[in-house]
């Protein structure tokens, strides 16, 4: 997005990209599990998108896992990622102000709203009309694509229960959007599309951005550490090349960090100098601090209504068509946890496996009868909370363990504590009254079990913007405090992690940072 | 890999797990097959998995499924990995998951309609 925005309003830019840029013609988007077993077995491999922590490994404490996900290559996770694109609301910016923890977002809906506007046009969101104080509204939105038979029949349940369900939000287009085609509903987003029909940085962004001429980028160039000049502001980037292990540095005027949220703080923290003994921009020692993710886990049940029916095509367009949006705030009922939860519904329906099978009973032509009975009534529920933002949840660098340059890895040190568990029992009784409103026959699962940290793939908080430079890295522009040529526009900027997905947000937050950068340097005063 | 005795007696014993009905069983698909590759490359796995099988490969076929039986029942350890693993491998195959279940997915569709259900409609309040 920074490329993207600054290239248009006249800026040269260079963007280093730690991978290699994977090419859609190679994608297996829509490879059968069979085909993919044949393919395996003759040494065929698809593209590898997931960074292999054996090439840059990260440390984590002893009983304190961390499933960090990491993608190399232009647009990043984007090219895999769940495409749920949810507005946040002043119940989130004002969230901290409300309730005393930690610092106040620097923003509230009203400076981001016009952005947001802008991104849904710009990448093409689908959704439906729905407005609330938690998940405001779009005039923008592209159509929803219709529910499945089990998202109608939970909707219909959810009102017997008293919990609402809206229309899903997600960057995929269901009409020609920009020149590109509609998506053609193989359900196989997770494998990268290779129409591009889903927002992904690389095509969406990097694309248009190279046509202006003023873009350059450098692919395998795994970004080690931002120099300082004598003055104290940030002079380039040192990197090496990811194949052949050489040592660059590269000049610049400004210096924009977006590598995802670890690994920007990674860089930073890494950024050492005499007049930065802690890290460029660190000497309030926030950087790093404030490690925060979300709680996930996953319960699934059986609609009677469609036990036994015929399999349906479930694919549409891969993953969640309802969402249900986070009630706790205005149901005027005390809890004893700050914040709150929202809910996902992926695995609806008809999919590429028969997982669930597993957990039924017995075995023989019984068996085997019941498996099929139950496939099209699959119900898939995956609840999302918000962890707090604690101070030594973080992520620090160490020179005792470095990695292949001899730069030091991150260790993550992150756990969560009672405020996410009192909420993962209240996420679960929600869970718990909808399976039985629904009447759904319940596949077994074991009450408090949570997702291991990081599987929800949504870091935030370790370079986070805020008003007071004593508490704070960014301001609201995401331009550090302390170092005002130096900008993170990525999650790690975020205060709060919500229960919301970021990205869209973080769309909005880099345009609106990246047109104050360029009004800056247009005024000369960067 | 896998013997030919051993070969033999995992499709037998995957076919006790999902028979041939009107839709094709497990040795059907290649079930064996695939286990055998799957466990190939997992070495303790597959150690333990040889030790469950080698009391079923001289059993006749009754016997076998009266044995098959009682693990079942004693939720064996055994009985455990080769119903995940044929339950696994089955529902990846082309008879398991397309022809038995009805699965047409990852397949380029013109339009997505979704529920038309009357009786499953939502109404608005």
């Amino acid at each position: 997005m920074a490329a993207w925005n600054l290239t248009r309003q006249g800026a040269n830019v260079l963007m280093l990209d730690a991978g290699t840029p994977f090419r859609r013609s190679t994608f297996w988007t829509h490879v059968k599990p069979w085909e993919w077993r044949e393919r395996m077995e003759a040494g065929r491999r698809p593209p590898p998108f997931r960074l292999d922590d054996r090439e840059q490994p990260y440390d984590t404490p002893k009983g304190q896992p961390f499933d960090l996900f990491r993608v190399w290559g232009r647009g990043g996770k984007t090219n895999v990622w769940g495409r749920v694109s949810l507005r946040y609301g002043d119940v989130d910016f004002e969230g901290p102000a409300r309730d005393g923890w930690e610092i106040d977002w620097p923003i509230r809906y009203k400076d981001i709203s016009g952005y947001y506007d802008r991104v849904d046009q710009l990448i093409g969101v689908c959704g439906g009309p729905e407005d609330l104080d938690v998940l405001p509204g779009s005039k923008y939105h592209l159509p929803p694509p219709a529910m499945r038979c089990a998202e109608q029949l939970l909707r219909k349940a959810g009102k017997s229960a008293g919990i609402d369900f809206v229309h899903g939000r997600r960057a995929v287009l269901t009409r020609p959007h920009n020149g590109r085609a509609a998506c053609h509903y193989c359900g196989a987003c997770g494998r990268g599309c290779d129409i591009s029909a889903f927002f992904n940085s690389s095509d969406y962004l990097l694309e248009p951005a190279m046509k202006t001429g003023r873009l350059s980028v450098i692919d395998n160039a795994v970004v080690a550490r931002v120099l300082a000049g004598d003055n104290g502001l940030a002079s380039g980037v040192q990197y090496f090349d990811r194949l052949t292990k050489a040592e660059r540095t590269v000049r610049a005027r400004i210096v924009i960090v977006a590598a995802s949220a670890v690994d920007s703080t990674r860089i930073l923290l890494n950024s050492k100098s005499p007049r930065w003994p802690n890290g460029i921009g660190n000497s309030n020692d926030v950087v790093g601090r404030y490690l925060c993710e979300q709680i996930r886990f996953h319960v699934f049940g059986f609609m009677p209504e469609l036990m036994g029916t015929k399999a349906l095509n479930d694919d549409g367009i891969s993953g969640e068509h309802m969402y249900m949006p986070r009630y706790n705030h205005r149901d005027g009922r005390k809890r004893d946890y700050l914040r709150g939860f929202g809910m996902q519904l992926w695995n609806t329906g008809a999919q590429s496996n028969a997982n669930f099978a597993k957990s039924l009973d017995g075995f023989g032509l019984e068996f085997k009868k019941s498996v099929k009975r139950r496939y099209p009534a699959l119900l898939g529920m995956h609840p999302y909370g918000e962890v707090l933002p604690y101070r030594d949840n973080r992520v620090v660098v160490d020179a005792k363990h470095v990695d292949r340059y001899g730069v030091p890895v991150a260790r993550i040190e992150f756990t969560i504590r009672e405020n996410e568990r009192k909420m993962a029992a209240e996420m679960y009784d929600m869970a718990e009254s909808l399976l039985r409103a629904a009447k759904a026959e319940v596949l077994p699962f074991e009450r408090g079990t949570i997702d291991p940290p990081g599987a929800a793939i949504h870091e935030h908080g370790t370079v986070r913007m805020g008003r007071d430079p004593k508490r704070s890295v960014l301001n609201g522009f995401c331009q550090m405090h302390e170092v005002k040529n130096l900008f993170c526009v990525d999650g790690a900027a975020f205060p709060t992690a919500t229960e919301k997905n970021p990205t869209l947000t973080i769309l909005a937050v880099a345009w609106r940072a990246t047109d104050y950068l360029a009004a800056e340097m247009k005024a000369g005063r960067l | 890999m896998l013997n030919a005795s051993e070969m033999n007696t995992l499709a037998a014993l995957s076919d006790f797990i999902i028979p041939r009905s009107d839709t094709p069983g497990a040795s059907d698909a290649g079930v064996h097959f695939i286990i055998d590759s799957v466990l190939a490359g997992q070495t303790e796995r597959l150690a333990s998995f040889r030790a469950g099988l080698r009391p079923f490969l001289k059993l006749d076929s009754a016997k076998r499924l009266e044995r098959l039986t009682a693990l079942h029942a004693g939720k064996d350890p055994f009985f455990r990995m080769l119903k995940d693993l044929t339950v696994e491998a089955y529902y990846s195959t082309r008879e398991g998951l397309a022809t038995e279940l009805g699965w047409t997915g990852y397949t380029p569709q013109a339009e997505y309609k979704g529920c038309t259900h009357p009786e499953h409609q939502w109404k608005k309040a």
